[in-house]
Parts: C-alpha cells; structure tokens; sequence
C-alpha cells in the first residue's frame, strides 16, 4: 500500500491502494464494465463495528474542477472512458448497420460486418453480469431478429446463381433438434412476417370489399361472415339444421371469379367438417347447382370446374382431382385448393398494405 | 442425430435438406438454427437441379405451404 486512507472494498474490508484503483481506470474498460470491487468511503469517525456501509457511485455530472480527491478522480476517468466506449460501439452498431443495408444478407455484408473490430477487453477476466454466450444463442428471437431471419433467409433464397445439381448420397448427420428449431423458426417468422400482418392490416378500403369478402372465406371468416354459416339454418322444431346450397351457390357466383376454387375449397372444408352432415353430399349439391347457374363469360372458373357436374365424384373425377389408383379425392381437392387460399392470403396481404395497387391492377384487367 | 442429404450453396455455407414439400425444398444450416433457406427442385435431363425463388412472392408462399403442411 502506497499510503493510508479512508478508502476500502466493502466485500473484503480492506483498504484499496488508490495508484491501483487509478491505474486500473487509467487501463480503459468497455461498455457494461462496472467497478470489480465493492467500493466504500469511510466516514469521519469510522466505527469498524457498527459504522454502515456507503458504496460510491459514479456520478452522471462533470466532477467539480480542481478537484483533487483521488476517488473523484478515478470516478471522473473512469464515466469518461464509459463514455468513449459506449460512443465508439454506437458508431460500430450504425456501420455493421450500413454495411448491412447496403447490401443485405450477402457473404460481402457478412465479411464487412465481420471484419469491423470489436471493442478490445481489458486484459482482465470477463465481468459477471454478462451473459454466457450459450444462454444467447437460445434466446427467444424477437421481432427484430426475426425480421433479419427473414431478410437472410429471403436473400439466400433468392439470390441470383447457377442451378446446383443435386446428389441425394452426398449425406451429413444433423442433430434432429437443429432441424426441429429450423423448421419452428421458420414457421415463426411466416407467422410475423405473412399471416398476423394480414389478418390485423386489412382496411376498409372500398376498393377491397370484395376482394376481403373471398379472403373473409379464405381466413375462415373472420372479417366477413362466411358463406356457409350465413346460408346454415335452423329446422323449425330447433333439432337440425340445413344448408340452403342454393344459397351458397349462389354467394359463391358473386365472389370474384378468380377467387372461385380458393372459395369453394373453403366451403367444402367447413360443410366437411360438419359431422352431422357428413354423410349427406351437400358440397355436390352446391357443384351442381354452381354449375347450372355459372355463365360462362362472367363466371369463367366456375363454369370451368363445375358445368355439367352430378356430385361430388363427378367434379372430382372431371377436374382430375384423384389418387394414384385414379379414384375420385378429396385430398388432392382439397391440396390443390389450399394453394389457391395460399395466394389470395398473399394477394390480400399485399393490397391491405398498398390498396391504390389493386385499383391500378384493376384496369389492366385484374390478376388471374 | 439424423442422416439427411446436404448441399453446398454458391455462398459456400453447406445446408442439409430438412423438408421437401412440392416442389419446395427446405434447407437448414446445421451450424446454426436461425440459418434457413428454401430452393425449388427442378428436374432436368434425368438430373434434379436446386433452383433460386423467383421472388419475395414465391418466397412467402413457400413459407406459408410449410407452416399449412406442419398443421396437418
């Protein structure tokens, strides 16, 4: 000990060499570095027994000038340096952020974020509070990550190249919980990214109605009352109900005609669904009557598919939705139509966010 | 651990091919989770070739065609 003071470490009791304590200031720290030692003044009139305890703190203001008090002085070093750190990892963070917008996701943008150098440690062991790097990596993402994820992902999926050729022996072992926490992370940002941003953005546009109305029956109504439980009704003793599939048939004729199959998809999984009427072919019934009364010229996908339909097996069979043994099914329906919800859920959510574009689209004769 | 086919992409990251749904195939990077990426299989003079998404589009419902078929 250089000289005796009133300065100790409240952890240890001992009395702290103040050309130590300013030194170690002197050396630098990082952003999130905090004094290694629990330090304490003692009071004039120190009692060791019963004296509390008084922790110095780092002032937020500028230390009074000419202050000669060493403890002072090393508070003053000590948020200076604290500042320059945290300036210097700000102007780090905004040029990976450049570097990353500029040119996102590509093996250039990584290099570059890359090759900026990190704050230096202090040659000195990692302080406590900073959180183990295994306990990061399984961090829940939040949206922000989430949005990286999925630019990254977008990017590499995207990215201009050659056609790779495949060669299905060339095989590595993964662990199954890598591919399980892939395809969950994958899952997760379809959802932020696709079906919570359509569903909570749809306006109210004019210019949309009807175009909400055959997504209200692709999200299963949730905007719009959907046309099977509108034309769903009530036996007049209250014990059954029936579908006026006249009705249906005709609400589905009113919808816009490419939006037909995605529609009628959704009719026949919610008539499907109904167990109490599963075994009657309500769902032919609406073909047929569809099919009667779709016009070939305003009414073209309808027509297509449902003219000159019996019932069910017979819209099946003409329209090719069968298994491998070339029996009529409603799976292969069913897939088939699930990639049309697919893109009318996507052709909502892109007009919801810029609904003058499904006018302009409008007058080139409307997406088909 | 499981066995599945990998692939080495133009970047030089090497995926492994975690789902084929379609045409639609789904690469996982097995160095790190957050690290997916997804190539439509074209077949082409009796070899299967790893193709590029056309668009942010064809991305999106690539997307939603897996998180449909993880319902069922």
């Amino acid at each position: 000990m250089s000289e005796k003071n009133n300065y100790y470490d409240t952890k240890t009791g001992e009395p702290i060499d103040l050309e130590e304590l300013e030194a170690f200031f002197k050396r630098g720290v990082k952003p999130g570095d905090h004094f290694a030692t629990g330090l304490g003044i003692r009071p004039s009139g120190y009692d060791n027994q019963n004296a509390p305890e008084a922790t110095a703190k780092v002032p937020s203001q500028k230390p009074l000038p000419g202050n000669n008090d060493p403890i002072i002085r090393a508070v003053h070093l000590h948020s200076e340096a604290y500042r320059r750190a945290m300036a210097e990892a700000a102007r780090q963070q905004t040029m990976n952020e450049a570097a990353y917008r500029n040119n996102p996701g590509t093996v250039n943008a990584q290099r570059i974020s890359n090759a900026i150098p990190t704050q230096e440690a202090p040659s000195r062991p990692p302080v406590s509070h900073t959180q183990p790097a295994e306990t990061q990596k399984k961090k829940i993402p939040t949206n922000a990550s989430k949005e990286r994820c999925y630019q990254e992902a977008l990017n590499n999926s995207c990215a201009k190249s050659e056609p790779i050729k495949r060669n299905k022996n060339n095989r590595t072992k993964v662990a199954k919980t890598v591919v399980a926490l892939a395809i969950v992370m994958a899952m997760s940002i379809a959802s932020y990214k696709i079906v919570e941003k359509g569903v909570t953005n749809i306006t109210d546009d004019i210019h949309m109605s009807q175009v909400s109305e055959a997504s209200g029956q692709i999200i299963n109504g949730h905007k719009t009352p959907n046309i099977v439980s509108k034309n769903t009704y009530r036996t007049s003793d209250y014990q059954n109900f029936y579908f006026d599939n006249l009705g249906i048939a005709k609400d589905l004729l009113q919808l816009p005609d490419q939006t037909f199959l995605a529609a009628l998809t959704t009719v026949y999984i919610q008539m499907g669904n109904n167990a109490v009427n599963s075994y009657i072919d309500n769902f032919g019934r609406v073909i047929r009557e569809v099919g009667l009364l779709a016009d070939q010229e305003q009414n073209a996908f309808a027509y297509a598919y449902c003219h000159d339909t019996t019932d069910s097996n017979d819209f099946l069979i003409k329209n090719n939705f069968v298994n491998e043994n070339g029996e009529p099914s409603f799976k292969k329906f069913v897939e088939f139509g699930q990639k049309e919800i697919n893109r009318w859920y996507l052709y909502l959510e892109e007009y919801a966010s810029h609904p003058e574009l499904y006018e302009e689209e409008q007058s080139y004769g409307g997406r088909k | 651990m499981i066995e599945l086919e990998q692939i080495t992409l133009e970047n030089g990251v090497t995926y492994a091919v975690a789902k084929e749904i379609d045409n639609y195939v789904y690469l996982v990077n097995p160095q790190n989770e957050l690290d997916f990426c997804i190539r439509k299989n074209v077949a082409r003079d009796g070899n299967e070739y790893l193709e590029s998404l056309d668009n942010e589009e064809e991305f999106q419902r690539a997307l939603l065609i897996l998180k449909e078929s993880e319902k069922e």
